[in-house]
Protein backbone atom coordinates (compact mmCIF):
# COMPACT_ATOMS: atom_id res chain seq x y z
CA UNK A 1 0.00 0.00 0.00
CA UNK A 2 1.10 3.46 0.33
CA UNK A 3 2.30 3.59 3.15
CA UNK A 4 4.81 2.16 5.86
CA UNK A 5 3.43 0.77 9.04
CA UNK A 6 6.64 1.72 10.69
CA UNK A 7 5.29 5.46 11.15
CA UNK A 8 1.70 4.52 12.50
CA UNK A 9 2.19 6.11 15.29
CA UNK A 10 3.47 9.69 13.71
CA UNK A 11 1.17 9.55 11.05
CA UNK A 12 -1.50 8.99 12.99
CA UNK A 13 -0.70 12.06 15.40
CA UNK A 14 -0.22 14.04 12.28
CA UNK A 15 -3.35 13.23 11.10
CA UNK A 16 -5.18 13.92 14.62
CA UNK A 17 -3.13 17.62 14.83
CA UNK A 18 -4.68 18.41 11.60
CA UNK A 19 -7.54 17.80 12.57
CA UNK A 20 -7.38 19.80 16.08
CA UNK A 21 -6.47 22.38 13.91
CA UNK A 22 -9.28 22.30 11.48
CA UNK A 23 -11.87 21.74 14.07
CA UNK A 24 -11.07 22.94 17.47
CA UNK A 25 -12.96 21.56 19.94
CA UNK A 26 -14.24 24.73 21.92
CA UNK A 27 -11.80 25.37 24.76
CA UNK A 28 -8.95 23.37 23.60
CA UNK A 29 -5.64 24.17 22.16
CA UNK A 30 -2.87 21.29 21.85
CA UNK A 31 -0.05 21.07 19.23
CA UNK A 32 3.60 19.44 19.68
CA UNK A 33 5.44 21.53 21.48
CA UNK A 34 8.55 21.33 18.43
CA UNK A 35 9.09 20.16 15.44
CA UNK A 36 11.61 17.78 16.30
CA UNK A 37 9.19 15.75 18.28
CA UNK A 38 6.00 14.75 17.58
CA UNK A 39 5.44 12.53 20.59
CA UNK A 40 5.21 15.60 22.72
CA UNK A 41 2.77 18.16 22.55
CA UNK A 42 1.38 21.38 24.88
CA UNK A 43 -2.28 21.58 25.81
CA UNK A 44 -3.99 24.55 26.76
CA UNK A 45 -7.27 24.09 28.49
CA UNK A 46 -9.92 26.99 29.53
CA UNK A 47 -11.47 27.01 32.33
CA UNK A 48 -14.94 25.95 31.81
CA UNK A 49 -17.70 28.47 32.41
CA UNK A 50 -19.37 28.10 35.88
CA UNK A 51 -16.95 26.74 37.85
CA UNK A 52 -14.37 27.63 40.09
CA UNK A 53 -11.60 27.04 37.08
CA UNK A 54 -13.44 30.10 34.84
CA UNK A 55 -11.33 32.40 33.28
CA UNK A 56 -8.22 30.17 33.95
CA UNK A 57 -5.90 28.60 31.29
CA UNK A 58 -4.55 25.61 32.43
CA UNK A 59 -1.41 24.15 30.20
CA UNK A 60 -0.53 20.72 30.32
CA UNK A 61 2.01 18.45 28.36
CA UNK A 62 1.08 15.40 26.61
CA UNK A 63 3.65 12.68 26.61
CA UNK A 64 2.82 9.86 23.44
CA UNK A 65 4.51 6.17 23.78
CA UNK A 66 5.87 5.30 20.65
CA UNK A 67 3.65 2.43 20.02
CA UNK A 68 0.45 5.08 20.45
CA UNK A 69 -2.17 4.52 19.65
CA UNK A 70 -1.64 0.84 21.27
CA UNK A 71 -1.26 2.52 24.14
CA UNK A 72 -2.44 5.79 25.77
CA UNK A 73 -0.53 9.05 26.49
CA UNK A 74 0.42 10.66 29.54
CA UNK A 75 -0.95 14.07 30.76
CA UNK A 76 0.09 16.60 33.29
CA UNK A 77 -0.62 19.98 33.77
CA UNK A 78 2.05 22.47 33.84
CA UNK A 79 0.56 24.52 36.28
CA UNK A 80 -0.98 24.67 40.05
CA UNK A 81 -4.12 22.24 39.81
CA UNK A 82 -6.28 21.82 42.74
CA UNK A 83 -8.36 19.03 41.56
CA UNK A 84 -9.50 15.45 42.99
CA UNK A 85 -8.65 13.88 39.58
CA UNK A 86 -4.87 15.50 39.42
CA UNK A 87 -1.86 14.37 41.51
CA UNK A 88 0.11 17.13 43.08
CA UNK A 89 2.69 16.66 40.56
CA UNK A 90 0.19 17.41 37.93
CA UNK A 91 -0.23 13.86 36.30
CA UNK A 92 -4.11 13.79 35.40
CA UNK A 93 -6.02 10.51 36.81
CA UNK A 94 -8.98 9.69 34.74
CA UNK A 95 -10.53 6.72 32.82
CA UNK A 96 -9.27 7.34 29.36
CA UNK A 97 -5.91 6.99 29.99
CA UNK A 98 -6.42 3.73 30.74
CA UNK A 99 -6.60 0.70 28.89
CA UNK A 100 -8.99 -1.63 30.73
CA UNK A 101 -7.56 -3.40 33.79
CA UNK A 102 -4.83 -1.35 33.99
CA UNK A 103 -6.44 1.30 36.41
CA UNK A 104 -4.31 2.11 39.06
CA UNK A 105 -7.10 2.94 41.07
CA UNK A 106 -9.70 0.27 39.66
CA UNK A 107 -12.62 2.29 39.58
CA UNK A 108 -15.61 2.58 37.53
CA UNK A 109 -14.49 -0.30 35.80
CA UNK A 110 -17.29 0.73 32.85
CA UNK A 111 -16.06 4.11 32.16
CA UNK A 112 -14.47 5.10 29.16
CA UNK A 113 -10.95 3.19 28.92
CA UNK A 114 -7.94 4.09 26.25
CA UNK A 115 -8.11 2.18 23.08
CA UNK A 116 -6.40 2.59 20.00
CA UNK A 117 -10.09 4.03 18.81
CA UNK A 118 -9.24 6.87 21.10
CA UNK A 119 -7.92 10.24 20.04
CA UNK A 120 -6.02 13.21 21.79
CA UNK A 121 -9.82 15.22 21.72
CA UNK A 122 -11.48 12.74 23.27
CA UNK A 123 -8.52 12.60 26.10
CA UNK A 124 -9.21 16.62 26.06
CA UNK A 125 -12.57 16.18 26.29
CA UNK A 126 -12.83 14.30 28.84
CA UNK A 127 -10.17 16.64 31.18
CA UNK A 128 -12.76 19.40 30.31
CA UNK A 129 -15.63 17.73 31.81
CA UNK A 130 -13.52 16.15 34.50
CA UNK A 131 -12.64 19.65 35.26
CA UNK A 132 -15.72 20.72 35.67
CA UNK A 133 -17.01 17.20 37.43
CA UNK A 134 -15.03 15.89 39.65
CA UNK A 135 -14.85 12.03 40.32
CA UNK A 136 -14.81 11.46 43.57
CA UNK A 137 -14.11 7.77 43.65
CA UNK A 138 -10.81 8.44 42.42
CA UNK A 139 -8.19 9.81 44.39
CA UNK A 140 -5.57 11.05 42.69
CA UNK A 141 -4.99 13.88 45.66
CA UNK A 142 -6.71 13.34 48.66
CA UNK A 143 -6.70 16.77 50.04
CA UNK A 144 -8.39 18.51 47.21
CA UNK A 145 -10.88 15.50 47.21
CA UNK A 146 -12.03 15.97 50.85
CA UNK A 147 -11.89 19.65 50.31
CA UNK A 148 -13.93 19.30 47.15
CA UNK A 149 -16.70 17.27 49.54
CA UNK A 150 -16.52 18.71 52.76
CA UNK A 151 -16.09 22.63 51.84
CA UNK A 152 -16.90 23.49 48.69
CA UNK A 153 -16.17 27.23 49.61
CA UNK A 154 -12.68 26.63 50.34
CA UNK A 155 -12.03 24.16 47.39
CA UNK A 156 -13.18 27.40 45.00
CA UNK A 157 -10.90 29.40 46.93
CA UNK A 158 -7.94 27.46 46.59
CA UNK A 159 -8.86 26.74 42.99
CA UNK A 160 -9.01 30.76 42.09
CA UNK A 161 -5.44 31.60 43.87
CA UNK A 162 -3.96 29.29 41.78
CA UNK A 163 -5.84 30.42 38.30
CA UNK A 164 -3.92 34.05 39.83
CA UNK A 165 -0.55 32.39 40.19
CA UNK A 166 -1.04 30.62 36.88
CA UNK A 167 -1.22 33.78 35.48
CA UNK A 168 1.26 35.84 36.82
CA UNK A 169 0.04 37.53 39.87
CA UNK A 170 1.98 37.34 42.84
CA UNK A 171 -0.98 37.83 45.71
CA UNK A 172 -1.52 34.91 46.31
CA UNK B 1 12.91 7.16 -1.19
CA UNK B 2 9.66 7.57 0.90
CA UNK B 3 10.14 10.59 1.97
CA UNK B 4 7.44 12.36 0.45
CA UNK B 5 5.34 9.40 0.30
CA UNK B 6 5.17 9.84 4.21
CA UNK B 7 4.85 13.72 4.66
CA UNK B 8 1.87 13.18 2.68
CA UNK B 9 -0.82 12.29 4.58
CA UNK B 10 -4.77 12.24 3.32
CA UNK B 11 -7.87 12.41 5.19
CA UNK B 12 -11.20 12.96 4.34
CA UNK B 13 -11.19 16.92 5.64
CA UNK B 14 -9.24 16.96 1.98
CA UNK B 15 -12.61 16.95 0.31
CA UNK B 16 -14.45 20.22 -0.43
CA UNK B 17 -17.18 21.05 2.57
CA UNK B 18 -19.66 21.14 -0.61
CA UNK B 19 -19.50 17.41 -0.78
CA UNK B 20 -19.90 15.75 2.94
CA UNK B 21 -20.98 12.85 1.18
CA UNK B 22 -17.50 12.32 0.01
CA UNK B 23 -16.09 12.87 3.62
CA UNK B 24 -18.62 10.92 5.00
CA UNK B 25 -17.41 7.85 2.73
CA UNK B 26 -14.09 8.62 2.77
CA UNK B 27 -14.24 8.10 6.71
CA UNK B 28 -16.42 5.04 6.91
CA UNK B 29 -13.61 3.61 4.71
CA UNK B 30 -10.81 4.26 7.29
CA UNK B 31 -9.91 2.23 9.86
CA UNK B 32 -10.49 3.83 13.34
CA UNK B 33 -6.96 2.81 14.75
CA UNK B 34 -4.98 4.01 11.92
CA UNK B 35 -7.03 6.67 10.21
CA UNK B 36 -5.51 5.12 6.86
CA UNK B 37 -7.86 3.86 4.29
CA UNK B 38 -8.79 0.45 5.32
CA UNK B 39 -5.92 -2.07 4.08
CA UNK B 40 -6.56 -6.21 3.99
CA UNK B 41 -9.91 -5.30 6.05
CA UNK B 42 -10.69 -7.76 9.03
CA UNK B 43 -14.34 -7.99 10.18
CA UNK B 44 -15.12 -8.92 14.03
CA UNK B 45 -17.74 -11.53 13.28
CA UNK B 46 -18.36 -10.81 17.11
CA UNK B 47 -19.41 -6.84 16.74
CA UNK B 48 -19.28 -6.37 13.27
CA UNK B 49 -16.00 -3.44 13.69
CA UNK B 50 -13.76 -3.35 11.03
CA UNK B 51 -10.10 -2.58 11.07
CA UNK B 52 -6.90 -2.94 8.84
CA UNK B 53 -5.45 -6.34 9.40
CA UNK B 54 -2.24 -5.64 10.42
CA UNK B 55 -3.85 -2.70 12.84
CA UNK B 56 -6.19 -5.34 14.51
CA UNK B 57 -3.43 -7.87 15.10
CA UNK B 58 -0.93 -5.25 16.33
CA UNK B 59 -3.83 -4.49 18.59
CA UNK B 60 -4.90 -7.54 20.11
CA UNK B 61 -1.28 -8.61 20.65
CA UNK B 62 -1.91 -6.04 23.24
CA UNK B 63 -5.13 -7.00 24.35
CA UNK B 64 -7.72 -8.91 23.20
CA UNK B 65 -10.39 -6.22 22.97
CA UNK B 66 -12.62 -5.02 20.05
CA UNK B 67 -11.04 -1.40 19.72
CA UNK B 68 -14.09 -0.08 19.39
CA UNK B 69 -16.36 -1.99 21.58
CA UNK B 70 -14.49 -3.52 24.15
CA UNK B 71 -15.89 -6.94 23.71
CA UNK B 72 -13.32 -10.01 24.20
CA UNK B 73 -12.07 -10.46 20.68
CA UNK B 74 -9.73 -13.07 19.47
CA UNK B 75 -7.98 -13.79 16.40
CA UNK B 76 -9.71 -16.41 15.04
CA UNK B 77 -12.72 -14.25 15.33
CA UNK B 78 -11.83 -11.92 12.33
CA UNK B 79 -13.16 -12.70 9.21
CA UNK B 80 -12.11 -11.06 5.68
CA UNK B 81 -14.00 -8.58 4.52
CA UNK B 82 -12.78 -8.78 0.70
CA UNK B 83 -15.62 -6.80 -0.82
CA UNK B 84 -14.51 -4.39 1.39
CA UNK B 85 -11.06 -4.34 0.38
CA UNK B 86 -12.12 -4.01 -3.63
CA UNK B 87 -14.44 -0.72 -2.86
CA UNK B 88 -11.45 0.42 -0.62
CA UNK B 89 -8.83 -0.17 -4.25
CA UNK B 90 -11.39 1.72 -6.38
CA UNK B 91 -11.79 4.65 -3.97
CA UNK B 92 -8.35 4.99 -3.38
CA UNK B 93 -7.39 4.91 -6.95
CA UNK B 94 -10.38 7.47 -8.03
CA UNK B 95 -9.40 9.75 -5.21
CA UNK B 96 -6.83 11.34 -6.33
CA UNK B 97 -8.21 12.02 -9.81
CA UNK B 98 -11.46 13.35 -8.38
CA UNK B 99 -9.87 15.68 -5.74
CA UNK B 100 -7.91 17.25 -8.45
CA UNK B 101 -10.82 17.63 -10.85
CA UNK B 102 -12.52 19.25 -7.91
CA UNK B 103 -9.63 21.20 -6.94
CA UNK B 104 -9.13 22.23 -10.55
CA UNK B 105 -12.57 23.84 -10.50
CA UNK B 106 -12.77 27.08 -8.80
CA UNK B 107 -15.38 26.65 -5.83
CA UNK B 108 -17.55 29.25 -7.14
CA UNK B 109 -18.03 27.06 -10.20
CA UNK B 110 -18.90 24.14 -8.10
CA UNK B 111 -22.25 24.19 -8.59
CA UNK B 112 -22.20 24.15 -12.32
CA UNK B 113 -20.54 21.06 -12.67
CA UNK B 114 -22.93 18.74 -14.39
CA UNK B 115 -22.22 15.15 -15.65
CA UNK B 116 -22.28 16.70 -19.41
CA UNK B 117 -19.47 18.89 -19.01
CA UNK B 118 -17.49 16.92 -16.88
CA UNK B 119 -17.57 13.70 -19.57
CA UNK B 120 -16.52 16.07 -22.25
CA UNK B 121 -12.68 16.76 -22.77
CA UNK B 122 -11.56 20.11 -20.89
CA UNK B 123 -11.11 23.51 -22.71
CA UNK B 124 -8.38 24.59 -20.24
CA UNK B 125 -5.16 24.65 -22.05
CA UNK B 126 -3.02 23.09 -19.78
CA UNK B 127 -5.65 20.43 -19.29
CA UNK B 128 -6.26 18.99 -22.46
CA UNK B 129 -4.55 16.11 -23.99
CA UNK B 130 -1.55 16.73 -25.72
CA UNK B 131 -1.51 13.45 -28.06
CA UNK B 132 -4.84 14.77 -30.09
CA UNK B 133 -6.61 11.97 -28.41
CA UNK B 134 -9.95 12.60 -29.47
CA UNK B 135 -11.81 9.25 -28.46
CA UNK B 136 -15.07 10.59 -27.45
CA UNK B 137 -15.15 7.25 -24.93
CA UNK B 138 -12.14 8.49 -22.70
CA UNK B 139 -13.17 10.55 -20.36
CA UNK B 140 -12.37 14.26 -19.31
CA UNK B 141 -11.33 13.30 -15.80
CA UNK B 142 -8.85 10.94 -16.64
CA UNK B 143 -7.57 13.98 -18.97
CA UNK B 144 -6.83 15.84 -15.88
CA UNK B 145 -4.22 13.39 -14.59
CA UNK B 146 -2.44 13.16 -17.87
CA UNK B 147 -1.28 16.91 -17.29
CA UNK B 148 2.31 16.93 -17.83
CA UNK B 149 3.22 19.71 -15.67
CA UNK B 150 1.57 18.69 -12.28
CA UNK B 151 0.67 21.15 -9.90
CA UNK B 152 3.53 21.42 -7.60
CA UNK B 153 0.93 21.56 -4.19
CA UNK B 154 -1.09 18.65 -4.76
CA UNK B 155 1.42 16.47 -6.40
CA UNK B 156 3.46 13.85 -4.10
CA UNK B 157 5.63 10.75 -5.22
CA UNK B 158 4.18 7.30 -3.67
CA UNK B 159 5.78 4.40 -3.72
CA UNK B 160 3.98 1.86 -6.37
CA UNK B 161 2.16 -0.89 -4.57
CA UNK B 162 3.16 -3.09 -7.39
CA UNK B 163 6.84 -2.28 -8.34
CA UNK B 164 7.86 0.15 -5.46
CA UNK B 165 9.48 2.45 -8.07
CA UNK B 166 8.69 6.22 -6.79
CA UNK B 167 6.01 7.90 -9.00
CA UNK B 168 4.06 11.20 -8.81
CA UNK B 169 0.89 10.94 -7.15
CA UNK B 170 -1.27 12.22 -9.66
CA UNK B 171 0.46 9.60 -12.13
CA UNK B 172 0.08 6.80 -10.01
CA UNK B 173 -3.03 5.49 -11.14
CA UNK B 174 -2.17 5.70 -14.88
CA UNK B 175 1.28 3.72 -13.39
CA UNK B 176 -0.91 1.02 -11.76
CA UNK B 177 -3.12 0.85 -15.16
CA UNK B 178 -0.34 -0.04 -17.33
CA UNK B 179 0.65 -2.74 -14.96
CA UNK B 180 3.71 -0.60 -13.83
CA UNK B 181 5.24 -0.91 -17.93
CA UNK B 182 5.28 2.78 -17.34
CA UNK B 183 7.24 5.14 -15.80
CA UNK B 184 7.04 8.16 -18.16
CA UNK B 185 4.05 9.34 -19.17
CA UNK B 186 4.78 10.21 -22.53
CA UNK B 187 4.04 6.69 -24.29
CA UNK B 188 1.43 5.78 -22.48
CA UNK B 189 -2.08 7.38 -23.71
CA UNK B 190 -2.56 4.30 -25.91
CA UNK B 191 -2.36 2.16 -22.79
CA UNK B 192 -4.20 3.91 -21.23
CA UNK B 193 -7.12 4.28 -23.83
CA UNK B 194 -6.96 0.18 -23.95
CA UNK B 195 -7.49 -0.19 -20.11
CA UNK B 196 -10.33 2.10 -20.30
CA UNK B 197 -11.85 0.27 -23.44
CA UNK B 198 -11.48 -2.55 -20.93
CA UNK B 199 -12.71 -1.59 -17.88
CA UNK B 200 -15.97 -0.25 -19.39
CA UNK B 201 -16.94 -3.25 -21.29
CA UNK B 202 -16.34 -4.96 -17.89
CA UNK B 203 -14.23 -8.00 -19.89
CA UNK B 204 -10.66 -9.41 -19.08
CA UNK B 205 -10.39 -9.06 -23.01
CA UNK B 206 -8.46 -6.57 -24.32
CA UNK B 207 -9.66 -5.68 -27.58
CA UNK B 208 -7.10 -3.30 -28.89
CA UNK B 209 -4.40 -5.53 -30.65
CA UNK B 210 -0.66 -3.95 -31.92
CA UNK B 211 1.48 -3.12 -30.51
CA UNK B 212 0.05 -4.06 -26.58
CA UNK B 213 0.74 -7.75 -27.17
CA UNK B 214 3.18 -8.17 -23.85
CA UNK B 215 1.02 -6.31 -21.96
CA UNK B 216 -2.10 -8.27 -22.70
CA UNK B 217 -0.59 -11.66 -22.05
CA UNK B 218 0.52 -10.18 -18.82
CA UNK B 219 -2.80 -9.27 -18.11
CA UNK B 220 -4.26 -12.63 -18.89
CA UNK B 221 -1.21 -14.33 -16.54
CA UNK B 222 -2.43 -12.32 -13.61
CA UNK B 223 -5.96 -12.79 -14.24
CA UNK B 224 -5.26 -16.41 -14.39
CA UNK B 225 -3.59 -16.76 -11.33
CA UNK B 226 -5.29 -14.55 -8.99
CA UNK B 227 -8.77 -15.26 -9.40
CA UNK B 228 -10.01 -15.18 -6.47
CA UNK B 229 -8.32 -11.58 -5.97
CA UNK B 230 -9.30 -9.06 -9.10
CA UNK B 231 -8.06 -6.26 -7.73
CA UNK B 232 -4.74 -8.19 -8.29
CA UNK B 233 -4.83 -5.27 -11.06
CA UNK B 234 -3.15 -3.12 -9.22
CA UNK B 235 -0.43 -4.92 -8.16
CA UNK B 236 0.33 -7.27 -11.09
CA UNK B 237 3.75 -7.33 -11.13
CA UNK B 238 6.48 -10.73 -12.22
CA UNK B 239 8.30 -10.95 -9.17
CA UNK B 240 11.29 -13.75 -7.93
CA UNK B 241 10.07 -14.22 -4.72
CA UNK B 242 11.59 -16.11 -1.70
CA UNK B 243 8.76 -18.05 -0.39
CA UNK B 244 8.67 -18.12 3.47
CA UNK B 245 6.76 -20.75 5.83
CA UNK B 246 3.82 -19.74 7.34
CA UNK B 247 4.49 -18.60 10.94
CA UNK B 248 2.67 -19.50 14.40
CA UNK B 249 2.16 -17.87 17.33
CA UNK B 250 4.26 -19.14 20.15
CA UNK B 251 4.13 -19.33 23.82
CA UNK B 252 7.55 -17.35 24.39
CA UNK B 253 7.71 -18.48 28.31
CA UNK B 254 7.84 -22.31 27.35
CA UNK B 255 10.72 -21.90 24.85
CA UNK B 256 14.06 -22.02 25.33
CA UNK B 257 16.59 -19.34 23.88
CA UNK B 258 18.15 -21.79 21.15
CA UNK B 259 14.42 -23.15 20.68
CA UNK B 260 13.46 -20.11 19.94
CA UNK B 261 16.56 -18.73 17.42
CA UNK B 262 15.70 -21.94 15.84
CA UNK B 263 12.07 -21.70 14.53
CA UNK B 264 13.49 -17.76 13.96
CA UNK B 265 16.10 -19.62 11.50
CA UNK B 266 13.49 -21.90 10.32
CA UNK B 267 10.95 -19.32 9.30
CA UNK B 268 14.07 -17.10 7.27
CA UNK B 269 14.56 -14.71 9.97
CA UNK B 270 17.53 -13.61 11.62
CA UNK B 271 18.23 -15.41 15.02
CA UNK B 272 20.90 -12.91 16.61
CA UNK B 273 19.72 -10.55 19.48
CA UNK B 274 18.77 -10.32 22.82
CA UNK B 275 15.45 -12.53 24.23
CA UNK B 276 13.27 -9.33 23.79
CA UNK B 277 14.38 -8.71 20.74
CA UNK B 278 13.96 -12.28 19.95
CA UNK B 279 10.37 -12.49 20.69
CA UNK B 280 9.33 -8.86 19.69
CA UNK B 281 10.94 -10.17 15.53
CA UNK B 282 8.90 -13.11 16.11
CA UNK B 283 5.56 -11.09 17.41
CA UNK B 284 5.82 -8.30 14.53
CA UNK B 285 6.86 -10.98 12.00
CA UNK B 286 3.62 -12.84 12.53
CA UNK B 287 1.32 -9.53 12.31
CA UNK B 288 3.23 -8.50 9.44
CA UNK B 289 3.40 -12.22 7.46
CA UNK B 290 -0.46 -12.80 8.25
CA UNK B 291 -1.70 -9.08 7.19
CA UNK B 292 0.01 -9.37 4.12
CA UNK B 293 -1.66 -12.69 3.56
CA UNK B 294 -4.82 -10.64 3.85
CA UNK B 295 -3.81 -7.63 1.88
CA UNK B 296 -5.56 -7.13 -1.57
CA UNK B 297 -1.86 -6.65 -2.99
CA UNK B 298 0.50 -9.23 -1.65
CA UNK B 299 4.08 -7.96 -1.19
CA UNK B 300 7.02 -10.35 -1.87
CA UNK B 301 8.54 -12.02 1.11
CA UNK B 302 11.69 -9.95 0.37
CA UNK B 303 10.20 -6.72 0.55
CA UNK B 304 7.95 -7.82 4.08
CA UNK B 305 11.66 -9.10 5.18
CA UNK B 306 13.11 -5.38 4.59
CA UNK B 307 10.41 -3.74 6.16
CA UNK B 308 10.89 -5.74 9.30
CA UNK B 309 14.26 -4.95 9.41
CA UNK B 310 13.70 -1.29 8.81
CA UNK B 311 11.24 -1.66 11.63
CA UNK B 312 13.40 -3.19 13.71
CA UNK B 313 16.06 -0.78 13.11
CA UNK B 314 13.74 1.87 14.43
CA UNK B 315 12.97 0.26 17.66
CA UNK B 316 16.65 -0.05 18.67
CA UNK B 317 16.63 3.36 17.74
CA UNK B 318 14.11 4.27 20.27
CA UNK B 319 15.45 1.90 22.79
CA UNK B 320 19.06 3.51 22.77
CA UNK B 321 17.50 7.25 22.56
CA UNK B 322 15.55 5.96 26.32
CA UNK B 323 12.47 7.04 24.69
CA UNK B 324 10.55 3.76 25.23
CA UNK B 325 7.05 3.72 26.71
CA UNK B 326 7.05 3.53 30.72
CA UNK B 327 3.81 2.02 31.39
CA UNK B 328 3.41 -1.14 29.49
CA UNK B 329 5.16 -4.02 29.05
CA UNK B 330 4.22 -5.16 26.10
CA UNK B 331 4.39 -1.34 24.39
CA UNK B 332 8.24 -1.95 25.48
CA UNK B 333 8.45 -4.68 22.55
CA UNK B 334 5.39 -3.40 20.11
CA UNK B 335 7.29 -0.36 19.84
CA UNK B 336 6.56 1.48 16.49
CA UNK B 337 8.61 4.47 15.78
CA UNK B 338 9.28 6.94 12.71
CA UNK B 339 11.64 6.08 9.95
CA UNK B 340 14.98 7.81 9.79
CA UNK B 341 14.59 9.32 7.08
CA UNK B 342 11.24 11.00 8.60
CA UNK B 343 11.09 14.93 7.68
CA UNK B 344 7.82 16.61 9.46
CA UNK B 345 8.78 19.89 8.44
CA UNK B 346 6.40 20.06 5.08
CA UNK B 347 4.10 19.31 7.26
CA UNK B 348 4.37 21.84 10.54
CA UNK B 349 5.14 24.21 7.97
CA UNK B 350 1.40 24.57 6.63
CA UNK B 351 0.36 24.24 10.00
CA UNK B 352 2.03 26.30 12.31
CA UNK B 353 0.41 29.37 11.88
CA UNK B 354 -2.56 28.00 13.16
CA UNK B 355 -1.25 26.88 16.19
CA UNK B 356 0.72 30.20 16.64
CA UNK B 357 -2.50 31.86 16.31
CA UNK B 358 -4.47 29.83 18.43
CA UNK B 359 -1.66 30.00 20.99
CA UNK B 360 -2.01 33.86 20.52
CA UNK B 361 -5.81 33.77 21.21
CA UNK B 362 -5.66 32.30 24.72
CA UNK B 363 -2.55 34.62 25.63
CA UNK B 364 -5.02 37.57 24.46
CA UNK B 365 -8.01 35.23 26.26
CA UNK B 366 -5.64 35.53 29.36
CA UNK B 367 -4.59 39.00 29.45
CA UNK B 368 -8.27 40.21 29.19
CA UNK B 369 -9.04 37.76 32.35
CA UNK B 370 -6.13 39.99 33.96
CA UNK B 371 -7.39 43.21 33.09
CA UNK B 372 -11.08 42.00 34.22
CA UNK B 373 -9.44 40.66 37.61
CA UNK B 374 -7.93 43.54 38.22
ZN1 LIG C 1 -5.38 0.58 10.13
ZN1 LIG D 1 -16.38 -4.27 18.32
ZN1 LIG E 1 4.55 0.08 -10.34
Amino acid sequence: MYRNHGSTALRRLMTEYRELCLNPPEGIIAGPVSEDNFFEWEALIMGPPDTPFEGGVFPAIIKFPKDYPLNPPSMRFTCPMFHPNVYSNGEVCISILHPPGEDPNQYETSAERWSPVQSVEKILLSVLSMIAEPNDESGANVDASKIWRENRDEYNKIVKQNIKKTLGFTDA
Amino acid sequence: MELNQQNHIDDPSEWPEEFPGMREIDTRLRCPICYELLSGSLMSTNCGHVYCSLCIRRALVTRKLCPCCFEPLDEHQLVLARQLDELVEFFRTSRVDVLNALRHSTSSSFDSISIEESSQIDSTPQETIKTGDKDSNFPANLSKTDRSSPNADTDIYVECPGCQKLIQGSKINWHLDNYCKNSDFADGLQNKKTKYRETTKNKGIVRDGGNNVNLVSNRIDNRRMNQTKPSMIFGATQRKDVLLAKPSKLVYSILSDSKLKKILKDLGLPSTGTRNQLEARHTEWVSRYFANEDSINPKSHNKLLKELAQWEANVQKTASSGFANKRSGVGKKVVDVIGPSFNSEDYLAANADVFDELKLKAQQNKGKRKKADE
